[in-house]
């Protein structure tokens, strides 16, 4: 009987426990699965993100810098190239022997103490770039010292193994304070096409941090830049920069250009600037102006240089031959100025050839009266003058012809057709007289010869912008230049046994703050071209306020006249006149 | 008794000459086929493995050819450094080097870099 009653007891307070048991085990796996729940399906994302991050492996993967090569000989010569050049740097927090080693790396790579003291004593840091570029010298001795904390690395930088050569024409690749990019020159006006595109690499890693090659792999191979190859030659450039620097420093000169072009395509042999600088040691110079490009960035009022082009116009509108005659009087009044020639000399009567070979102001203000203001106007543009020609570098001057822009202010047009009151560039210049060179055309000035993107390559082709004038008025202008060379201003840029054409210009320089011209302060310039009857190169030399002689007949011409023997006898040229000796 | 033991006896003996298995020469079948199957497990493991070891090689010879291709452009820039008209220049300068008169010079060879100035 009390068998049958604990029974009782048992089961209803044994259900009663069960019961609870089963509420709480319920009640906990409750929480559990909502707890799952929310980790598995809510927070998915974050989990599988910080997961990722755990086994997966990500990449950047840098492309190659595309080099920079110029014509040499039958192949190539590399102007800017990359390099892998050690860098030191330090893990200040490993460092031990801290004094030690500021002192000891002071010596090594020629830094100031208190400048690393900054970096080494630097607490729980754990890196510190200390000097970049280093010798071999620098790396050797590191590598002796041996000091716990510091470290060597490579890195890839720019170099130009060529030095000064060229270097306002490729510009460098410098820091703009966010990352190293193209500065200055082609390394700036092909800066995209130059630094290629970054690749990526993602894959998933094991403890090691080793890849697990059978898993998913995503890759994307970076795209190397292109590279360039330029129009210019090697040797040509040398020898231009050689005579540029050598009529600058004899002259006692500000500085000066040249620029080489083959009329015929357009294409720039040699584009020299004085004073350069080495594109590998950029940072060293203080005064930026340096890095202009002095033939393509700023435009100058040309003289008389321009008087061809008047000339030109001219002869095209059919209103004057090289052979009409004029009255020189010395001058010419207009809304109360009186514009005189040069040394205010008066000539009498005169052709239009005696008004280039002796650089007559007068004469081509008659020219020009003839043209009327609009034609002349027209005709300058069509030039290529007020505007950008094109060329593959960056920041061109457009030059300034803003003065032909109001039709009935004739004295601005006077004073135009002899080149003052306007602004033009060594190029524009150059462009200009190839016109006469080739026959009439104006050619697109080109640096680049071929782009080659990985296998592939892109050869450029010379461009015709426009015809300008008649090949019988480019040959007319031609022979006058000639007799200007022969007869005129122009016998010292004259070559022996080659039929050499050009026309020199001294200009005025306008004052800073406007209102007249400085005293005393003029610009030299001889444009030409050579041989006349097949023109090989154009040739136009710049010389910005030589000190110890006034015209460009004995500054610019000579300079000219050597830059051209030059050519003529490395290209091997056949002379096309007998040798005289009346040099 | 003596009869069902001969019977078993012959039975056991049919069986026994059905048991005894095909020969290939003096060589038995099942042995034939074991030797095949290990030696072709055998032969397996061997190009298994040779293949490996070539993706290793062919590593190794990538590497070689990246650090090849990382020299020849060394050199190259240093090719063209030592070439460089400027630094040709200033050794010149620095080794004193006078300026040849071609008018004057007599070349050993005829086309030779080497001259010498006449007086």
């Amino acid at each position: 009987m009390k068998k049958g009653n604990n029974k009782k007891i048992l089961s209803s307070r044994g259900k009663g426990q069960i019961y609870f048991l089963g509420v709480f085990v319920f009640l906990l796996s409750g929480i559990v699965l909502t707890r799952l729940f929310v980790l598995q399906v809510f927070s998915c994302d974050l989990y599988r993100a910080l997961a990722e991050n755990q086994h997966k492996l990500v990449e950047k993967l840098i492309p190659r810098r595309g080099e920079i090569f110029l014509k040499e000989d039958n192949g190539y010569y590399p102007l800017a190239v990359n390099r892998d050049l050690p860098m030191a740097y330090a893990v200040p927090k490993e460092i031990e022997e801290k004094e030690r080693a500021v002192k000891e790396l002071a010596l090594i790579l020629s830094l100031d103490e208190s400048f690393l003291k900054e970096k080494i004593f630097r607490e729980n840091d754990l890196y510190e770039i200390l000097k970049r570029k280093l010798s071999e010298e620098e790396v050797e001795k590191i590598k002796a010292l041996n000091i716990k904390g510091i470290y060597l690395s490579s890195e890839s930088s720019r170099y130009y193994p060529g030095g000064k050569l060229l270097s306002q024409t490729v510009g460098f690749v410098g820091s703009d304070g966010k990352e190293y990019r193209g500065m200055y020159g082609l390394e700036a006006f092909w800066e995209d096409e130059l630094r290629g595109e970054a690749g990526i690499l993602s894959q998933e890693k094991d403890v090691m941090g080793r890849w697990i090659s059978i898993k998913d792999r995503q890759f994307q191979p970076a795209k190397n830049g292109a590279d360039f190859f330029l129009t210019i030659d090697r040797s040509v450039q040398y020898e231009t920069e050689k005579i540029l620097k050598e009529t600058v420093e004899k002259h006692k000169a500000d500085g000066g250009s040249i620029v080489v072009m083959d009329p015929q395509t357009g294409k720039i042999l040699a584009m020299a600037t004085y004073p350069d600088f080495n594109p590998n040691e950029y940072f060293k110079e203080k005064d930026m102006s340096i890095f202009f490009n002095f033939a393509v960035n700023f435009s100058y009022e040309p003289g008389s240089v321009f008087k061809p082009i008047t000339m030109a116009i001219g002869i095209e509108e059919g209103k004057v031959e090289p052979d009409t005659v004029y009255t020189d009087t010395g001058s010419v009044l207009e809304a109360g100025y009186e514009i005189k020639n040069s040394e205010e000399k008066v000539y009498g009567q005169r052709t239009m050839t005696q008004v280039l070979e002796e650089s007559i102001n007068t004469g081509v203000i008659f020219v020009e009266k003839l043209v009327g203001n609009k034609k002349f106007a027209e005709g300058v543009a069509k030039f290529g003058f007020g505007k950008k020609t094109g060329i593959e570098l960056p920041m061109e001057a457009e030059g300034n012809l803003n003065n032909l822009k109001e039709f009935k202010k004739d004295i601005q047009f006077f004073t135009a057709s002899f080149g003052q009151g306007i602004m033009v560039t060594p190029l524009q210049l150059a462009s200009a007289y190839s016109v006469f060179a080739n026959g009439g055309k104006l050619m697109k000035p080109q640096i680049v010869e071929k782009i080659k993107r990985g296998d592939e390559e892109e050869i450029i082709h010379p461009v015709e912008i426009r015809k300008v004038i008649s090949r019988s008025t480019a040959e007319k202008i031609s022979q006058m230049l000639r007799s200007v060379v022969i007869n005129g201003h122009g016998k010292r840029a004259d070559v022996a046994g080659y039929s050499v054409v050009g026309k020199t210009g001294t200009a005025q320089v306008p004052k800073k703050n406007g209102g007249g011209y400085e005293e005393g302060i003029t610009i030299g310039s001889f444009v030409g071209f050579a041989p006349m009857e097949n023109a090989r190169f154009t040739v136009a030399v710049k010389i910005n306020n030589p000190k110890d002689v006034q015209w460009a007949e004995s500054t610019a011409a000579p300079a000219f006249s050597q830059l051209m023997e030059f050519l003529l006898k490395y290209y091997k040229i056949e002379p096309t006149e007998k040798m005289v000796n009346n040099k | 008794m003596v009869a069902r033991v001969s019977c078993r006896e012959s039975f056991f003996s049919k069986n026994k000459k059905q048991t005894v298995s095909k020969k290939i020469g003096s060589v038995s079948v099942e042995l034939a086929v074991m030797a095949f199957l290990f030696f072709s497990c055998i032969f397996y493991l061997v190009s298994i493995n040779s293949s490996a070891i070539k993706g290793q090689e062919i590593r190794r010879i990538e590497k070689e050819l990246t650090e090849i291709k990382k020299t020849n452009e060394k050199l190259l820039t240093w090719e063209a450094e030592f070439n460089s008209f400027y630094r040709i220049e200033e050794t010149a300068l620095n080794l004193n080097f006078s300026d040849l008169d071609f008018e004057k010079a007599v070349f050993l060879e005829e086309k030779d870099s080497l001259a010498f100035n006449k007086k």
